[in-house]
């Protein structure tokens, strides 16, 4: 490890700099030779540099599951509560709305065509459904 | 540098175009990499593989188009490089000097410290000089010359004063840089 007592030095920056500079003018075997001198076991570099690619693409992923995951907790809960909020009557007129919208544009699935809404909670859910499929905005209004 | 291409087999399958890039890197360029983030690695308390590993992160989570693998390799090589130095200004080490943190852009390997103001700096530097000097007794031509560079003499000067032709200041010039790379992977500067 370096010592202690010893800290920030531009003249040990340039030093690495020029390292640098030589592993960059160097290849194959004067490249191996390079690194045995100095310490090195190239073999065991690129076994370094594929485990430093396999954990890299891990937290990307890690990363990506995070956000999408905070982005359903701040989006999805004020997205629903505006729908549920709607009366009965316009949600029943939505529900109206999308199936002739779904058997005009054949984009409605018989799933979807055979359900039973038999409660306002059922019409809750589906209507849940269909803001997240993207068929209805946030404001109750159908996307084309 | 070389040109080969070579896709080696990863433990994690490439996924798109950033990823393929990192995978379609050359195995001497991974070494160099490698070995330049554990060379940087020193001092710090992140490891090289660390270093590499955030550098890989930083060029997956890029927004920089995918030109090559020249341009790939650079990236890789300036983000090693800027995590060392913001590594030296967290741990408090030259934060007194610079002040503000101020991050370097990995792919135009641009580092502020580098064109700061040297002050509290120079004075590490003759520390680090005399330092340097003891550990490069093993080799007096290696140590004059590091010791000529430290003060500031140009190559000019140093072939004069040495009696030194081109031949000759490139080959002790070439042996200097292998034994400082040795007495850092040592931990010895």
């Amino acid at each position: 490890m370096m010592p202690k007592d010893t800290k920030y030095s531009p003249l040990r920056e340039a030093l690495l700099a020029e390292v640098a500079e030589e592993l960059d003018a160097l290849d194959g075997a004067e490249l191996d030779e390079f690194l045995v001198e100095i310490g090195e076991g190239p073999d065991q570099l690129v076994q370094q540099g594929d485990a430093a690619l396999s954990a890299a693409l891990a937290a990307r992923g890690r990363r990506r599951f995070e956000d999408a995951r905070a982005q359903l907790k701040t989006r999805t809960p004020a997205a629903t509560t505006s729908i549920i909020t709607l009366d009965v009557a316009r949600k029943r007129a939505l529900l109206e709305a999308i199936r002739v919208h779904g058997e005009k544009t054949g984009h409605m699935t018989l799933a979807a065509r055979n359900r039973k809404i038999e409660s306002e909670a059922d019409l809750d859910s589906f209507l849940e459904a269909c803001l997240k499929l993207g068929v209805i905005d946030e404001n109750g209004e159908i996307k084309s | 540098m070389g040109s080969e291409v070579v896709v080696r087999q990863t433990p994690v399958a490439a996924r798109d175009e950033r990823a393929e890039a990192l995978a379609a890197l050359a195995p001497s360029r991974v070494k160099r990499l490698a070995a330049y983030a554990n060379l940087c690695a020193v001092g710090l308390q992140d490891g090289g593989a660390d270093l590499l590993q955030g550098a890989y992160l930083r060029w997956l989570e890029s927004e920089r188009a995918v030109e090559g693998p020249d341009s790939t390799y650079r990236y890789l090589r300036g983000a090693i490089k800027s995590a060392r130095s913001n590594a030296l200004r967290h741990d408090g080490i030259v934060r007194a000097t610079f002040g503000v943190r101020a991050e370097p852009d990995a792919e135009e390997e641009i580092d502020p410290v580098e064109e700061a103001p040297s002050g509290a700096a120079s004075a590490e530097d003759a520390a680090f000089a005399e330092q340097l000097y003891q550990a490069l007794a093993g080799d007096p031509e290696v140590q004059m010359l590091a010791l000529q560079i430290s003060q500031g003499a140009s190559r000019a000067d140093i072939q004069q004063e040495m009696n030194w032709d081109d031949h000759k200041y490139e080959a002790v010039q070439k042996r200097k840089k292998r034994t400082v790379a040795k007495l850092v992977r040592e931990g010895k500067i």
